[in-house]
């Protein structure tokens, strides 16, 4: 080690230069990147020329110049400007995720389109809330009253739903994993994700679609696409931010797959008062505490996995069905038992039934619940995951049989046709045959 | 009209190349990429643009740095550095390709913390090579400017790498 009284400035700045090119810079541009290129380029060469002061300086009469020059020497305060507003400025991905993140208080409207009990679209409006940390609220509009209020803290991992009309409160228990994202669904936050996501360039394609004003503001809009083609469903975010804040002005989200939704979120404001007793995930003194469920994903959704297994091979009689996708899959199997399970709560109802009943809709809608958590897990760790099946015709409860291991953080989790769950290291993963997998499997 | 076609398949990787010596990473890279293509769509609105390479290795550059600004304006003051005489092997051993990697990410810092004029002037001859002729036809100043911005440059980024105890003070 050479003594600090050696150091040398010179050579420690020719030395980080030269360790500025050593760094290696990798691959090369792919060239559907290049072709993306080449149309946002593209549709920026047609947008509207915006007219600047030089340039109608220049085409003036000479005798217009002088009166033009003496104007502006007078207007050096900056209140005169024949300069259209929507060149210069542009939005970074960057200063959006920027922006959005540091956002203490924020309010918004959402409108969402979604197919009533006959398939019908009907439209839903919400008037959203948020407070850093983790704090969200939504309340849901039918006509002049509310239907429903959410509200969520991510820090004490508990959503609460109140049905103002019927003075009933649902309350549930969410643990996710240490480190990462509340597994709560927040409106909010998940916008703040996907936009921070999308500039770290995590799991979603960015487009820049040009410019476009919304209500007087110019804004730069943005698609960010999330692609799961494994589990056939994709999120289209569009998001259009004004150039002046970087804020969105409008949020348009769309799933297609399972399930299938639209909703846009506009009129937001932020740095609003708002009082936190609005974010309370108590159940409000004239309120019933009609149910409480609970969920424990600290340590993954494994276990919740298992249980989806165990349910499709119940459906599949007795066996573990043939792949984790399509059709005769896992995902298939499961879609329409939760379909004729839908079919059960829409035909039965919740309302005026036997005690018996409810509690067995109740235990229904606990395993509902499970089954949404461990299929969602299941898209998630196997999107780009190093994930593997090995399912095909093992019977259900057959001990020591993995059927299914991936890799999960440092080491891999297996899961056996018994439904246990075990950690095990790399170098330990199962040698069976296997009937699926990522494409990482050898 | 301007066959954009053709001037983004031509240079777009020497764009990306520029833009992520100094980033570090690719999203940024690619965000840079594209604000320099959208500065140059304007650009050429105005005058026609005569030497393509010359003009998106400035508009990159000096994109990059607005990001190594924010950045800079970001980051922790107290956060921890490296101590540069632990950066002194030149041997490729593990530990020195990890001490290199992290002096190229100290001196990128140091970039976002100089002066715009300053920083561009260094970005263009010291990672672009451009002689300072050639840097100072792109940023529009005479060759002699060009030269004392770069002496300056210097002088402030060998302070800014300096061990701590030893740091000079931001402008």
């Amino acid at each position: 080690m050479e003594d600090r009284n050696d150091f040398n400035p010179d050579e420690l700045l020719e030395r980080a230069v030269d360790a500025v090119f050593r760094d290696p810079i990798p691959g090369e541009l792919p060239p559907e990147r290049v072709a993306q290129l080449v149309a946002i380029v593209r549709r920026a060469a047609q947008e509207p020329h915006p007219v600047t002061l030089m340039e109608r300086i220049k085409n003036m009469r000479w005798t217009t110049h002088i009166a033009v020059a003496a104007t502006i020497l007078l207007a050096l305060g900056g209140l005169v400007s024949w300069y259209v507003p929507g060149g210069g400025a542009t939005v970074a991905l960057a200063d959006m995720a920027e922006a959005i993140t540091g956002i203490r208080t924020a309010t918004w409207k959402t409108t969402r389109t979604i197919k009533g009990p006959q398939g019908q679209p009907e439209t839903i409006t919400e008037n959203g809330m948020f407070m850093a940390p983790g704090h969200e609220r939504v309340e849901e509009q039918r006509g002049k009253g509310l239907a429903s209020i959410v509200i969520v803290d991510a820090q004490k991992e508990r959503m609460i739903s109140l049905v103002p009309a019927a003075k009933m409160a649902i309350v549930a228990d969410f643990k996710g994993p240490k480190g990462q994202p509340s597994p709560l669904a927040r409106t909010f936050a998940d916008l703040q994700e996907t936009i921070t996501a999308a500039q770290r360039g995590k799991g979603l394609t960015v487009e820049r679609l040009g410019r476009e004003t919304i209500d007087g503001r110019r804004t730069e809009v943005f698609r960010m696409m999330y692609d799961n083609p494994t589990m056939k469903f994709s999120m289209e975010t569009k998001i259009w931010a004004d150039v002046k804040t970087s804020l969105p002005v409008r949020v348009e989200r769309v799933g297609r797959g399972d399930p299938e939704f639209h909703g846009v979120m506009t009129d937001f404001r932020v740095g609003v008062d708002l009082d936190p007793a609005l974010f309370s995930v108590d159940v409000p003194n004239d309120y019933h505490l009609q149910h409480q469920m609970q969920l424990d994903l600290s340590k993954g959704p494994f276990r919740i996995i298992a249980e989806v297994f165990g349910l499709a091979a119940e459906n599949n009689g007795g066996v573990f069905p043939a792949a984790l996708h399509g059709e005769q899959g896992i995902d298939g199997i499961m879609k329409r038992a939760g379909e004729k399970m839908q079919k059960k709560f829409e035909k039965e109802g919740f309302q005026k039934l036997p005690k018996e009943v409810i509690e067995r809709l109740r235990k229904q809608s606990d395993k509902a619940m499970k089954m949404a958590a461990g299929i969602a897990g299941l898209a998630a760790i196997t999107h780009n995951g190093d994930w593997h099946y090995a399912g095909k015709d093992v019977k259900l409860g057959t001990p020591n049989r993995p059927i299914f291991w991936c890799k999960f953080i440092k080491s891999y989790q297996v899961i056996y046709a018994d439904l246990s769950v075990k950690e095990v290291s790399p170098k330990n993963v199962p040698k069976v045959p296997q009937s699926e997998g990522s494409p990482q499997q050898k | 009209m301007t066959d954009w076609e053709a001037v983004v398949g031509q240079h777009a990787e020497i764009v990306r190349r520029t833009v992520y010596r100094l980033v570090g990473n690719d999203a940024d890279a690619w965000d840079c990429v594209q604000e320099t293509f959208l500065e140059a769509v304007r650009l050429d609105r105005r005058e026609p643009v005569r030497d393509w390479s010359a003009l998106l290795r400035h508009l990159a550059t000096a994109r990059a740095l607005d990001l190594l600004r924010r950045r800079s304006r970001q980051r922790c003051r107290c956060s921890e550095e490296a101590d540069p005489a632990q950066a002194v092997s030149r041997e490729p051993t593990p530990s020195g390709y990890a001490e290199a990697s992290e002096l190229a990410d100290r001196l990128r810092m140091a970039v976002g913390r100089l002066p715009r004029r300053q920083a561009e002037v260094f970005c263009l001859t010291c990672f672009e090579q451009m002689t300072s002729e050639a840097a100072a036809g792109q940023l529009g100043i005479r060759p002699t400017a060009a030269r004392m911005l770069l002496s300056r440059a210097r002088q402030r980024l060998r302070r800014l790498l300096e061990p701590s105890g030893a740091k000079s003070k931001d402008e």
